[in-house]
């Protein structure tokens, strides 16, 4: 029997907090949506702080954009309506819609991009053209929770103020380096400020849970939090102001969550501050305001199942938070397990079981992988690549020192079709591979593989190109003001964390369809070169038609011998040499901010929508269907099951990417049942981990089950899948969507 | 050399931990509800899945091998394989294998190979890879002799206690089956029952069962495998007739087997 950490009343009024649950939700625009708490303080409605954030905006012009920024962001703390309620211990921020970013934030970005001749129109070509997506992403970083909840808000102020106060004396502030200091004592001055608003209007509001929520408030108001409540609360309002109006994303909560907590944890319960059971109690309020808030991509933290020095057990924490997970049947936060050989079985078990039974919001981290990654890959430290963050889906950067843009998904199969159509879009009708020659003159597969390599370091070329051109004016579209007081190195430098204010400042390529274009590339060696049962001619006429009329060539291509995710061995040839190449092609070349380019093989939906847009392939795939996902298979091509398919990613030596890997593992429930099921899916883990995995998890269903879901969504209102590193409710997807699992799980039979 | 009709990966039913197992072909008993009708016959067996079939006409032409056929509607159940063939693929997963993961022997009856299967546990052994045997027991003495020295556990089929039963169920009397039980029991070997679970056929015999095998020293666990139908295909691929009229057992009639076994076997009832 689940224990129950949150009553009914008081679940429902956090359900709708942030937004109305009774009225439609598009989770893709949760910042448009208020909840339905019918009292507030005074304050501005939406209409009236857009007004406010224009005039910012307008008179602005020509000003330093962070000192605007945190004016606009003080302005939005001060005039923004507040509520504290008896059902909740977390107050709620009514203006948390993101404020700045329509009216300022986004209009930086277009003046950046209009600025600079051709890169809009070149950018667009390239998303309908479905060869790449590219944007300046401020989304995956994480602050230095270690430094935050070391300082709190008043010893992260009086920092600011002592680096500011002395590099004054020095004088050796510039104009610029000056407004960064200012900003960041706007803005924490604001936090403070806000606080103390809040604080107030709980005392004229007074319940049985103000008196908590009052204190904490005034504790973290004052200085550095004392207890595990503190704690949570001080995650949660700079949590709020950070992402909801400061617009930079919070990607973990503390750097491991249960090592954040740990410390706080011990002491309240050896001093009878509080009990393990009320502590438990809290998680479960905190966590629902991530759920009740609803990013599609959910909200991320990392536990770790030991402290800081990697070494002291703190598990019996990490399965308390585990447990409060599983018994709120949420699926958001989403949780990464950070995973090396001291991490307990019982941690791992207690994860596990819950993915099992359908909840799927974890992924398995490596910390052996990771660790590989980040050393190879860029040169970290042992100790900062051990330590490193989890921020995102999966992505690994170093804690507190790097600050990390993903600059582009790149749909890699795109190069195949270029070399079969000289270089030219056929489907969006433009030029935008080279001129590799006609594909039905080549004499080898020599000359085939040399071309899909050309095409391939064009794109390439051309998706750096792009994202140099606008990468080092992140700073200057936005201001990482908040998020820089935490980094020191930023304080040290007198600059923005993502300007130069990190040891690294890395940018990253995301590649789509990487076993789309293994496949086909194999497919051709196999039918045109090796058994000569085709030829290139017949390729082309084929994929020209979408098939038509070449249904032998198809299954033929289908039923290849040679394909990736079969632990095949020339097929894993290829397949290694792909990856290889592909991340040393890219890391290391040189971003525009100072830092270096490395690789990840997150396919995020892209693997659907890029798929749109590439015509036939040669691995047997139609025009417009989905691309390979993530580092798996090509759909239905796991055919010697899910070892086979392990097998073959390790193969590719995943810990070339050191941005992020992640594998996915889809099972058939009956191959997770009972204590064979999870002690068998326990040693996928540790076997993923032992030789190399970076990321791994699962998705358990069976295509009817899946079918039922689909014929009846209100029978399955909690089930999810996994769609990168995040985990989607199953009635959020398109039918479309919908349709491209259920064929992932009739592959299954085969496994 | 041995004949074989498929090897399949990441098996977790199939003995402890993570496996990789073997089905070899040809099956002494014809059990009534059996779910790998195509282990049955030594012989090679072509099945036609009609469904998968894309009308290419392949088939029809001169010359045609089943691995010609474009949608795999027909698939060919039987290979001769030596140690050397098929060895380098059962230690392809021995990484996954764990503490207590391996390679299981299954069928069909495997102990109708048993020369093979002996030559094939040792290599396994001299590999470190952990060894199960699945067998129905209806085999020679001498064939348990061969391979025991290189299993460390025996997956052993228990049916029926009573004998009528056992012939109504499997075409064959129980005796040889009991004996080779109580024999690898004497050896101290490993020893993990399975019964299938069929209403109509072997429902009633749990109590009975439970007494057969209370006695054994070494009993690992005691397994009750649900009847399921999720064969009848195959069947029709096969050119069999399909078993009529087995129903699914229901839960309530599942955990009552159960408790009947547990009044025996206490805690060895998985």
């Amino acid at each position: 029997m689940k224990k129950i950490y949150i009553c009914d009343t008081d679940r429902e009024f956090i359900e709708n907090k942030y937004h109305d649950t009774k009225s439609p939700f598009n989770p893709h625009h949760k910042f448009e949506y208020h909840g339905t708490i019918s009292e507030y303080s005074e304050g501005l409605d939406d209409a009236e702080m857009r007004a406010e954030m224009d005039r910012f905006y307008e008179e602005g012009q020509g000003r330093d954009r962070a000192l605007v920024k945190a004016e606009a962001f003080a302005f939005v703390l001060d005039h923004a309506k507040i509520n504290v309620s008896a059902e909740d211990y977390f107050p709620c921020i009514y203006n948390w819609g993101r404020p700045l970013e329509a009216p300022i934030i986004n209009k930086w970005s277009d003046e950046l991009f209009s600025g600079i001749d051709g890169l809009t129109e070149q950018i667009r070509d390239y998303r309908r053209a479905g060869v790449a997506d590219m944007w300046l992403d401020t989304a995956h970083v994480v602050p230095d929770w270690r430094d935050i909840l070391g300082l709190g808000f008043t010893g992260m102020l009086e920092r600011v103020r002592e680096y500011h106060a002395r590099f004054k004396d020095e004088g050796s502030l510039d104009e610029k380096q000056e407004a960064f200091f200012t900003s960041m004592e706007i803005e924490y001055e604001a936090i403070l400020r806000l606080i103390g608003r809040i604080i107030d209007y709980a005392n004229e509001h007074r319940s049985d849970k103000t008196e908590l929520t009052v204190a904490a408030l005034d504790g973290i108001r004052r200085r550095p939090p004392e207890n595990t409540f503190e704690v949570l609360m001080l995650m949660y309002i700079y949590f709020m102001c950070s992402e909801s109006i400061d617009n930079y994303q919070v990607r973990s909560m503390g750097n491991g969550f249960d090592r954040a907590l740990y410390t706080y944890w011990v002491r309240d319960i050896e001093s009878g501050r509080f009990t393990r059971e009320e502590i438990k109690t809290f998680i479960a309020y905190f966590f629902m305001q991530f759920s009740a808030i609803g990013n599609y991509w959910g909200q991320p933290l990392y536990l770790c199942s030991t402290d800081y020095d990697a070494v002291t057990d703190i598990s019996e924490l990490t399965l308390d938070i585990l447990e409060v997970f599983d018994s709120l049947d949420i699926y958001n936060p989403k949780i990464q397990i950070k995973v090396d050989e001291s991490t307990p079985d019982a941690v791992l078990d207690k994860a596990l079981d819950i993915v099992r039974r359908g909840k799927s919001s974890f992924v398995f981290c490596c910390v052996p992988g990771m660790i590989r990654a980040l050393m190879g890959c860029y040169g970290t430290t042992y100790e900062e690549a051990r330590d490193c963050d989890i921020s995102g889906c999966n992505e690994m950067h170093v804690r507190a020192d790097e600050a990390n843009m993903i600059s582009g998904i790149l749909n890699v199969s795109k190069a195949v079709s270029y070399v079969f159509d000289n270089g030219y879009d056929v489907i969006y009708d433009k030029q935008i591979g080279i001129r590799t020659g006609d594909v039905t003159k080549f004499a080898s597969f020599d000359e085939f593989y040399s071309a899909v390599i050309a095409q391939l370091t064009h794109l390439i070329d051309e998706a750096l190109g792009m994202a140099r051109k606008y990468e080092h004016y992140v700073a200057e579209v936005n201001p990482s003001v908040m998020l820089s007081a935490t980094m020191k190195r930023a304080l040290e430098k007198k600059v923005d964390a993502y300007a130069f204010g990190v040891k690294y400042p890395t940018s990253s390529i995301l590649y789509n369809a990487y076993a789309t274009t293994v496949d086909s590339i194999l497919a051709v060696k196999e039918l045109v070169f090796d058994k000569r049962e085709a030829t290139l001619a017949d390729f082309k006429a084929a994929l020209d038609s979408n098939w038509e009329g070449y249904e032998w060539l198809r299954q033929k291509a289908l039923r290849a011998e040679h394909k990736y995710g079969i632990n095949d061995g020339e097929a894993d040839v290829y397949a290694r040499a792909l990856h290889t190449w592909l991340s040393m092609y890219i890391t290391g070349q040189k971003n525009s901010r100072g830092g270096v380019y490395k690789t990840g093989a997150p396919s995020t939906l892209h693997f659907i929508k890029q798929g749109k847009t590439t015509k036939a392939t040669p691995d047997g795939r139609r025009m417009g269907e989905e691309l390979s996902k993530n580092s798996a298979p090509v759909i239905g091509m796991e055919r010697r099951g899910v070892t086979a398919m392990i097998n073959s990613a390790l193969k590719t030596l995943p810990s070339l990417n050191s941005e992020a890997y992640v594998l996915d593992v889809m099972l058939h429930p009956s191959a997770a049942r009972g204590e064979e099921g999870l002690a068998a899916m326990r040693e996928l883990v540790k076997s993923y981990m032992r030789r190399d995995g970076v990321s791994i998890q699962f998705n358990v269903y069976n295509a009817e089950m899946l079918r039922d879901a689909q014929k009846n969504p209100e029978k399955y209102k909690n089930l999810q899948v996994r769609i990168s590193g995040w985990s989607i409710l199953w009635n959020d997807l398109s039918p479309e969507e919908q349709e491209a699992y259920i064929i992932r799980a009739e592959g299954l039979g085969n496994g | 050399m041995a004949k074989i009709f498929d090897i399949k990966h990441f098996a977790v039913h199939d003995g402890p931990g993570i496996r990789t197992t073997v089905f070899f072909k040809g099956c002494p008993l014809r059990c009534a509800w059996c779910h790998n009708p195509e282990g049955l016959e030594f012989v090679t067996q072509t099945a036609f899945f009609a469904h998968k079939c894309i009308g290419c006409g392949r088939c029809r032409e001169e010359g045609f091998a089943e691995t010609d056929c474009l949608g795999g509607a027909r698939v060919v159940y039987g290979r001769e394989v030596t140690v050397g063939d098929i060895l380098p693929e059962l230690l392809e997963d021995s990484d996954f294998y764990g503490e207590n993961g391996g390679v299981t022997l299954s069928g069909g009856e495997c102990l109708m190979q048993a020369d093979f299967c002996a030559e094939l546990l040792c290599e396994l052994k001299k590999n470190g890879i952990n060894t199960a045997v699945d067998t129905c027991g209806f085999v020679p003495r001498a064939a348990i002799d061969k391979v025991a020295p290189y299993t460390d556990i025996f997956l052993y089929d228990v049916k029926a206690a009573d004998a009528d039963v056992h012939i109504r169920c499997t075409g064959q009397s129980n005796g040889i089956i009991i004996e080779n039980l109580k024999y690898i029991d004497s050896l101290d070997k490993s020893i993990e029952i399975r019964i299938p679970y069929v209403p109509g056929y072997n429902d009633g015999e749990m109590g009975k069962i439970g007494e057969l095998l209370a006695p054994l020293k070494n009993l690992r666990g005691v397994r009750i495998l649900p009847y399921h139908p999720y064969y009848e295909g195959k069947y029709a691929a096969l050119g069999y007739l399909a078993p009529a009229d087995i129903k699914v057992p229901a839960e309530e009639s599942l955990a009552a087997a159960r408790a009947e076994l547990q009044k025996h076997l206490g805690g060895l009832v998985l």
